[in-house]
């Protein structure tokens, strides 16, 4: 017996050793110091001749920024993710050319662009002696695998340039020739989900055979990837042989003068709002964005703290319109018209400050493409006139399935809003919510199992880049005129024609072929601490010039 | 005329229970000599557990027990000794066995430790010293290969060696008194035979008093020296075992000396019962206890609560107000050549 | 004893093997995949399809997963397809903070719990008594959620005594920052098991005080406090020890919800990252590793239950 016991205390000593092994492994923060950054002392000249910090106050020589999410991966050309946008553009990767706060787009690593009358041939000279963060400098062979590699993954892309391609002309110059005038091939490099980051060539050729994603993050910004503990934190510092562009302040939206004033940058991810909300207050985290709507009055009323605002998106319900009830254009129209957008608005965000009404599809900052055409159709509360257009159609009460993530909270309370109005509208709605994954694989391969789905989208450049008029993606719409206009508008090499169009078109989809139904757009909060220097806010947080006191 | 070790006065033991308060044992006096072993008889319930705990106060005083009366024990009451002093007293002058020793016996230590136990804490030898003693005591009950038994665990010996062994703990200290509570209901009649046998050597070879609670009238004939029996918390009767088998003075006590099995005799005969059963404790009978049950019970029986009384043999007493006249009814009868069939 | 060992260990394979063939099933049959995670929302369905093609995802689902087995036995437990590390990397990373955390939870737990169970049951019907079920209760049902955010509110924000969230590697920051940051989680998520421990304490506590064999300790003069603590407590604990088993495995399991709330990067934050993006080779590999933990739990509390009490004996 005393033997037998003997063996058991052993075999669980070693069962305890191990759990101490496992407990105390790791090695994770094994990068040290790292750059243990100086502050900027008054005086101190460095590269890109940056100015020293006023008189006797020190900056940081770290920001915390919270995001609420980990990114699946930083290869912003392949994915539409915000959150990796967030972290790697313009911060990590640069492109060809950059939006400004006007929707413009400017000239980044390329330093001038010409462009032949009618718009087929587009000729970028490549700014010289651009390093990437693994000591390569940029060169035409490098801007080619990386614009013909974004060109394959967006599909907005190819409908606009075809079966173009960029080509190199020389080692710093690379052009594009289309087969049709594209009147805006900058805005869509500028601007699109998918971004037109630049990098190696050789990164891009050892990226992952199966999946696509390159394996390292070699861009040629301001900072570059230092360390990424997997749903703890990404940490950013400064790339030493960056060379700011145009003179220093000179900077608008995503464009312009870029430089790492804080060496060290650090995503933080927290996925609990409610130790979010505790962290800002405890000075933790120095900066967050897409807080609570229920919290933002709490930091609004704290001298503390700033709370800027810019363009959130756009809400709408996108009907299916390859088959079942979201394919029949008076259904659309009489769900159109049952809607009350006042209510839908509300409850999803609590205070009409947070969000404005029109129906307009592009947004009202974006001054050259907004139009009140058809707005008459926008929000029309007239359940009367539902109900008579669901007659016209023949509607026989099949249910109307609604599809939603449950993830989003905001999206959730507009479904269950949606779903009263329409049920006392005559159409008796079905609510089906699940796990965002699940939603995205039902949206996208399972048509015949939902009629429409909500989600929402960030301004775009031009009204032809928006997803949602798309034929090929998720609600599939078809319509030709739509499609017609859509592609006159992209080979336009008038503005004003082009505006002409646009704003035709959208009469017609608000009175006629209702492919989506808008809700409202909203706006997007920032908080962070009192003490910043430099933090933008432009439709996402712009750490790129920011410096917080100490 | 050896003298007593424990005299037991007006002993009263009540318990807070959700039905109220119960008295398990209601005015029991007896006394008990040293070297003497006295039977403490009855059914189920009728108290005898109750006082034999109450002479060591095991109950919990604090919420559920109250002692009134007097224990007078070498002289001292220990009814008002302090928890202290009451612990020097238990295991040390006075010894209690219980009846089912496998529960008696903690299962997580070895018999060698809880035999050493009462020597540790009394008498403060050494650990050495202890398990040397141990060892003898294991040998004194007739446990064979003590010092192998005495690294064993309750659960590796058999029913009558774990009886042994609680002897064993019983004598470490070799107490003047020793409780035995049923220690042989548990176990097989050749087993309950050597445990008899040894208790008796013991308390022959050590002058131990005992008390031996069971109820088995049979093992009170073969052991005991006295005998009280009780019914109801009360003593009924009590005195010599050679006379209260002969004549026993109370109805009770004849019915329990008729439900004895008889081995010779008509085999065609029903088996004696008394009839009726024990009432709760919250509901006894005014007047005598046993008045329900008793086929000689008289208004004046079931009025008049009973008293002890001399029935002029030394030592002998009874609680009932008509033993007289039947004691003279049983004389006739038997003279008459009737069976005696109560 | 050696062979009680093996054989129990060997069981482990037919265990292991249904487990995989269960977790498999369910989530490779649940919709959604990684392929438009990986792309993103916006991304448009011909792309995605394409990604899905590449990746193998449209195999049929017995080939997939004989592929995988096939790899987990040559010693490849899989790939993540969101995290460029080695699966083993991954698991011990992630494992290294939820052990910790759940090793701390229970200590605290068990800590707290006994003693408060032994006083509780010593001194039954007391205001002690009263006032220790009460906090148990409370303990019981309050999730670890909120109890976590509550903690965060008074002892993080309010007193500032702890941090709000968030987890330090011991090796770069020294026991005692290490420990400050365990603290406020390890509390949360122990709360309801000690809550649970406290309530079997004292009942396991009462019937032992009840029990014959201390009345005879009593009658044998033993001292009241070693009635309790000699007597009674090594038998109390009996049953206490296998119930620490379970607790152990329910704690591993709470701990998802405490990460979150606090920031750890451990195995229940992975799981919930991995199952909401599909990461289909981390899940498995998980629910594989957690189980096999279970085994070894169970092995190990019915090793120690052997040590305890000497009337179990550790044979078939």
């Amino acid at each position: 017996m005393k033997g037998n016991r003997n063996m058991a205390a052993a075999v669980l000593a070693l069962l305890l050793a191990a759990s101490a092994v496992t407990g105390c492994g790791g090695g994770k923060d094994s990068q040290g110091q790292g750059q243990a950054g100086q502050t900027q002392a008054a005086g101190t000249e460095t590269a890109g001749g940056q100015s020293a910090a006023p008189e006797g106050n020190a900056y940081k020589d770290e920001i915390h920024a919270v995001i609420q999410s980990t990114p699946s991966h930083l290869d912003i050309a392949m994915t539409t993710e915000d959150v990796a946008a967030t972290v790697a553009q313009g911060t990590i990767f640069e492109q060809l050319v950059a939006i400004n706060a006007n929707y413009e787009p400017i000239p980044e690593l390329a330093e001038s662009i010409d462009v032949n009358a009618d718009t087929t041939e587009y000729i970028y000279h490549l700014r010289q002696g651009v390093k990437f963060h693994n000591g390569e400098e940029m060169k035409a062979d490098d801007v080619v695998a990386s614009m013909n590699r974004w060109i394959e993954a967006a599909s907005n892309a190819q409908a606009m340039v075809g079966d173009a391609r960029f080509e190199k002309v020389d080692a710093y110059t690379v052009a594009i020739r289309l087969g049709a005038p594209c009147a805006y091939l900058n805005e869509l490099i500028a601007g699109l989900g998918n971004r037109a980051a630049i990098m190696p060539k050789s990164v891009i050729d050892a990226a992952d055979a199966q999946t696509g994603i390159v394996k390292e993050y070699i861009g040629t910004g301001p900072y570059k990837l230092d360390t990424w503990e997997q749903d703890q934190y990404i940490r950013l510092v400064k790339f030493e042989e960056y060379a700011p562009y145009g003179t220093e302040g000179d900077y608008s939206g995503w464009a312009g003068y870029k430089y790492a004033y804080t060496p060290i940058l650090y995503f933080d991810i927290v996925t609990d709002p409610g130790t979010l909300t505790a962290g800002l207050q405890t000075g933790e985290y120095d900066v967050a964005f897409d807080i609570n709507y229920d919290n933002i009055d709490m930091f609004k009323n704290n001298g503390d703290f700033q709370v800027k605002q810019t363009l959130g998106e756009e809400a709408m319900l996108i009907f299916n319109k390859k088959e079942g009830l979201g394919a029949d254009e008076k259904i659309r129209q009489a769900v159109q018209a049952a809607l009350n957008c006042d209510d839908i608005m509300l409850a999803a965000y609590s205070k009409p400050e947070f969000y404005e009404l029109y129906g307009s599809y592009m947004f009202k900052e974006q001054s050259d493409w907004y139009t009140e055409e058809g707005s008459e159709y926008f929000n029309a509360k007239n359940p009367e006139r539902a109900k008579e257009l669901l007659a016209e159609a023949g509607y026989n009460g099949e249910p109307f399935k609604l599809l939603v993530a449950s993830d989003s909270d905001d999206f959730y309370k507009m479904a269950v809003v949606v779903k009263s109005q329409l049920d006392a509208a005559g159409i008796p709605c079905e609510l089906l919510t699940y796990d965002w994954s699940t939603f995205v694989g039902i949206r996208n391969n399972e048509p015949d199992q939902y009629h429409a789905f909500i989600t929402s989208f960030s301004p775009k450049v031009i009204p032809t880049m928006n997803l949602y008029l798309s034929a090929d993606w998720a609600g599939w719409c078809t319509d030709e005129q739509i499609q017609e206009g859509l592609k006159s508008i992209n080979s336009d090499t008038s503005k004003e024609n082009a505006v002409k169009t646009w704003t035709g078109l959208q009469g017609y989809m608000l009175e006629t072929s209702v492919p989506v139904v808008k809700f409202g757009s909203n706006f997007r909060f920032m908080v962070a601490k009192g003490g910043f220097d430099g933090l933008e806010f432009f439709e996402r947080p712009l750490l790129i010039n920011a410096r917080l006191y100490e | 005329m050896s003298e007593k070790i424990l005299e037991i006065e007006n002993l009263s033991t009540s318990f807070q229970t959700e039905r109220g308060i119960m008295k398990a044992v209601d005015g029991v006096s007896f006394q008990v000599k040293k070297g003497e072993v006295l039977g403490l008889v009855g059914e189920s319930g009728c108290g005898k557990s109750v006082t034999s705990q109450s002479i060591l106060r095991l109950y919990d005083e604090k919420y559920t027990a109250r002692y009134e009366g007097k224990i007078l024990f070498d002289g001292r009451d220990l009814l008002a000794l302090s928890e202290k002093e009451m612990r020097k007293i238990r295991g040390h002058e006075i010894s209690m066995i219980f009846q089912d020793a496998l529960s008696s016996l903690n299962p997580v230590f070895t018999i060698g430790n809880q035999i050493m136990e009462p020597l540790l804490i009394h008498q403060k030898l050494s650990k050495e010293e202890a398990k040397k003693q141990a060892t003898e005591l294991l040998r004194l009950v007739g446990i064979p290969m003590p010092e192998k038994r005495a690294e064993q665990y309750p659960h590796e010996l058999s029913g009558g060696m774990r009886q042994r062994v609680m002897i064993a703990v019983a004598l470490a200290c070799r107490p003047k008194l020793l409780i035995a509570d049923e220690p042989t209901t548990a176990l097989d009649v050749t087993v309950q035979a050597q445990i008899m046998d040894l208790i008796l050597s013991l308390n022959k070879k050590f002058s131990m008093g005992v008390i031996l609670i069971t109820h088995d009238l049979s093992v009170v004939a073969e052991t005991c020296s006295r005998v009280a029996v009780m019914y109801l918390g009360q003593i009924v009767e009590e005195g010599n075992v050679c006379e209260i088998f002969d004549s026993p003075s109370h109805p009770y006590t004849r019915g329990l000396i008729q439900s004895i099995p008889r081995m010779t005799g008509e085999r065609a005969r029903r088996l004696y019962m008394i009839p009726g059963t024990v009432p709760l404790l919250n509901q006894i009978p005014s007047g005598c206890r046993f008045a329900p049950r008793c086929p000689y019970a008289l208004e004046r029986c079931r009025k008049q609560t009973q008293e002890l009384l001399e029935t002029g043999t030394k030592g002998h007493r009874v609680r009932c107000m008509r033993f007289t006249e039947l004691e003279a009814f049983h004389r006739e009868k038997q003279a008459d050549g009737e069976e005696c069939g109560i | 004893m050696k062979k009680y060992i093996i054989k129990r260990l060997l069981a482990l394979i037919p265990t292991l093997f249904v487990v995989s063939v269960v977790i498999f099933s369910i989530i490779h049959m649940t919709p959604g995949d990684p392929a438009a995670m990986i792309l993103g929302d916006k991304a448009d369905a011909a792309a995605v399809e394409a990604l899905r093609e590449s990746m193998g995802l449209n195999d049929p689902l017995p080939v997939q997963y004989v592929n995988w087995v096939s790899r987990v036995l040559r010693g490849n437990p899989g790939r993540s397809v969101f995290i460029d590390k080695p699966m083993t990397e991954i698991l011990k990373d992630y494992m290294g903070p939820t052990f910790a955390l759940t090793v701390y939870a229970m200590l605290l737990a068990t800590a707290l719990a006994i003693p408060l169970g032994v006083l509780a049951a010593k001194h039954r019907g007391t205001m002690a008594d009263q006032g220790i079920s009460f906090v148990s209760m409370v303990g019981i049902s309050m999730p670890s959620f909120l109890l976590g955010l509550l903690l965060i509110l008074g002892f993080a924000v309010k007193l500032q005594w702890f941090p709000v969230g968030g987890y330090k590697e011991f090796g770069s920051v020294g026991f005692f920052v290490y420990i400050r940051y365990l603290t406020l989680p390890a509390l949360a998520l122990g709360f309801m098991e000690a809550a649970l421990i406290i309530r079997l304490t004292r009942a396991s506590v009462l019937e032992v005080l009840a029990s014959d064999y201390v009345k005879m300790a009593k009658a044998k003069g033993v001292s009241e406090f070693a009635l309790v603590m000699k007597h009674a407590f090594k038998n109390a604990l009996i049953p206490i020890l296998t119930v620490l088993g379970q607790t152990f495995m329910a704690l591993l399991a709470g701990a998802a919800v405490v990460e979150s709330v606090f920031n750890i990067p451990g195995i229940g934050r992975l799981t919930v990252n991995s199952v909401a993006r599909r990461d289909y080779e981390v899940i498995q590999a998980v629910v594989l590793l957690v189980s096999l933990i279970n085994v070894v739990m169970c092995l190990a509390v019915d090793l120690l239950y052997g040590l305890v009490d000497p009337r179990v004996r550790l044979e078939d």
